[in-house]
């Protein structure tokens, strides 16, 4: 606002009326401000240059030397495209790509899909609210680790309280090695990442829901419209936006992730629950070969940027400074 | 007209009893874990390892937890320090950030923005790869300072984006008052918009506390003694290595230690929620 105000006058000034020296104290201001902006921007820009901008580009560099560090810190090598042709060349690269599209998809559809049945829910007149909301809110609250070590033990194959459950139920005969056996393995973890992850989408679909006007259901009814029409037509193209948000934000947020997946199996049984972001630690720190590590984050990385990029899109006025 | 009423009636109140089944079904599932994990630190040891598992304990006692603190005291007070001490720093770097990119005007500001949204997708654990090798060399490896360093990178941006949005949805005119009475720029933040901030500053310092809090990623990398290392990553590492030592895994220590890394949180949840969910709806997700 000040600026269009400061501008509009430079152009007076311009029309030739003015003399060049009326100009010199507005400009040196404009220019102090210019100076001023930057300097406050420049600790924090410090703080994410070295930390976070540094090593960007270090480990871009490192993706093409050959670095393993049982042969001392200073035996780095550059070997060229060598690290991404071995990873390429890893028979394991099918499995670890399997697992990670099998991970992305799940822990990005599960938790929007428990979250906008419980957000639906919600959204009504009911009783005893506080008390759906906290517990709702409780796996928000708990921190990863504890998630982790509470389900692994509900999981537990001998004394667990899911094998006494289904046995109960009659779904399992023998009791079963949720996180170890090949055939539970991946809806375990999904289990687990959609009662982690949906807390998130349950608050903004929630907020989202609010802000459909109540006369649009009225009106529907009025129409003759049931219930299930008037979610389809009416609900569903209201929060579609932000579902669609929720969903970009949960592909970047899973493929990155490391936690979840190292404090829940470590990539276990073998390799079957490896993905890329624990892949890179495993490469780095238990094979020591931290070039070939560095290749996979950066192949990691780029897929990330495909996504993070349909997001930046998105958001584009947020981004209108 | 009566038994259109009635047909109306009953199928309003099957509705409601469909909607509470699955409301009361789906949080039902929800909730335990969390008081199965309770229950589960409220017995001795022994009836951890009973079939089929009992929800009332035949004994209830406390002892998991005096064993568990004496094994994560130091843990939970890195933690505490740790958490602590980025968001202090954090705010401290990230408001003047926040205030320039929100009220200043000069080229660049647009790419500073889409890079500080960049920061956030990143994977990581890419970065933590030459962070682990410089610390080495820096001498940082495993030193508080060095996690409190690389904590405070990691939470800035988000600070950042945060503060801004907030900031930009303040009047400017306030500030030109002030700023007509005589007060620097400066002035104007720190006497005008940080006051009239409060809601993000909170929820500013609680997401920065509970990013240092859950973190395993950072700690695992950057440091390898318990007495440096964060709760959450001592927690893992005391069940982790227990098993694969094969020694006694003394579940008892480790569910309550889980508890006593809950219980902060809950806390400051509690007492932060609202401008949690304000700072959230106002970051992230708006647009």
């Amino acid at each position: 606002m000040k600026t269009t105000s400061d501008t509009s006058l430079d152009g007076l000034l311009d029309n030739g009326c003015g003399k060049p020296v009326s100009r010199l104290p507005q400009l040196a201001r404009r220019q102090r401000e210019t100076l001023q902006g930057y300097l406050l921007l420049l600790p924090s820009m410090i703080f994410i240059g070295l930390i976070i901008g540094y090593p960007l580009v270090r480990s871009l560099l490192l993706s093409l030397n050959r670095f393993k560090i049982t042969q001392g810190i200073d035996s780095e090598r550059f070997c060229g495209l060598c690290n991404y042709i071995n990873l390429s060349r890893d028979p394991y690269l099918p499995i670890y790509f399997r697992n990670q599209v099998l991970w992305v998809v799940g822990a990005t559809v599960f938790p929007i899909l428990l979250a906008l049945v419980l957000a639906v829910i919600m959204n009504q007149d009911l009783k005893l609210r506080w008390l759906w909301r906290a517990v709702i809110l409780i796996p928000w609250m708990m921190p990863v680790a504890t998630s982790a070590l509470t389900w692994r033990w509900i999981f537990d194959k001998q004394w667990g309280l899911l094998n006494h459950y289904l046995m109960l139920a009659g779904f399992i005969q023998e009791n079963v090695g949720f996180l170890t056996d090949r055939a539970w393995l991946w809806p375990s973890i999904f289990l687990v990442a959609m009662w982690m992850w949906f807390p998130y989408n349950y608050i903004a679909l929630l907020a989202a829901l609010q802000c459909i006007p109540n006369e649009l259901y009225e009106a529907a009814k009025v129409d003759g419209a049931n219930a299930l029409k008037s979610f389809w037509y009416i609900t569903l193209p209201g929060i579609l936006p932000v579902i669609s948000l929720l969903t970009v934000l949960g592909i970047i947020w899973s493929m990155n992730d490391f936690t979840t997946i190292y404090l829940l199996t470590q990539g276990g049984p073998g390799v079957d629950s490896t993905t890329m972001a624990p892949l890179v630690y495993t490469i780095s720190f238990r094979h020591l070969n931290l070039g070939k590590g560095a290749a996979a984050g950066v192949t990691l990385m780029m897929i990330s940027m495909v996504f993070a990029f349909i997001y930046l899109r998105r958001s584009r006025d947020e981004i209108q400074g | 007209m009566d038994t259109y009423r009635l047909k109306f009636h009953l199928s309003r109140i099957l509705r409601t009893i469909f909607t509470y089944s699955v409301l009361i079904f789906l949080t039902a599932i929800i909730v335990t874990p969390f008081l199965w994990l309770l229950t589960s630190t409220l017995r001795p040891a022994s009836e951890l390892y009973v079939q089929p598992p009992r929800w009332i304990p035949n004994e209830i006692t406390l002892a998991g937890y005096t064993k568990a603190f004496k094994v994560f005291a130091t843990p939970l007070a890195n933690s505490v320090f740790y958490g602590l001490t980025t968001a202090l720093l954090s705010l401290l770097v990230a408001c003047p950030a926040a205030y320039s990119l929100s009220r200043y005007l000069y080229p660049g500001k647009r790419a500073v923005i889409i890079i500080l949204l960049i920061t956030q997708m990143l994977p990581f654990v890419l970065l933590l790869l030459p962070l682990y090798i410089s610390y080495l060399r820096l001498h940082l490896y495993n030193t508080r300072l060095g996690l409190i360093i690389g904590y405070t990178a990691l939470t800035i941006p988000y600070s950042i984006l945060l503060l801004r949005s907030y900031f930009a949805s303040l009047p400017a005119e306030l500030e030109d008052a002030a700023m007509i009475d005589g007060c620097t720029r400066m002035g104007a933040l720190w006497r005008i918009v940080l006051p009239l901030s409060k809601p993000v500053l909170m929820a500013v310092i609680l997401n920065d506390i509970v990013l240092v809090w859950n973190d395993v990623l950072f700690t695992i990398f950057l440091s390898k003694d318990i007495s440096k290392q964060t709760a959450s990553v001592a927690l893992y590492l005391f069940y982790t290595l227990r098993q694969q030592s094969g020694g006694v895994a003394q579940k008892e220590i480790m569910l309550a230690g889980g508890v006593l890394l809950t219980i902060p949180v809950i806390f400051l949840f509690i007492f932060l929620q609202k401008y949690l969910v304000k700072g959230m709806t106002h970051g992230a997700l708006k647009g």
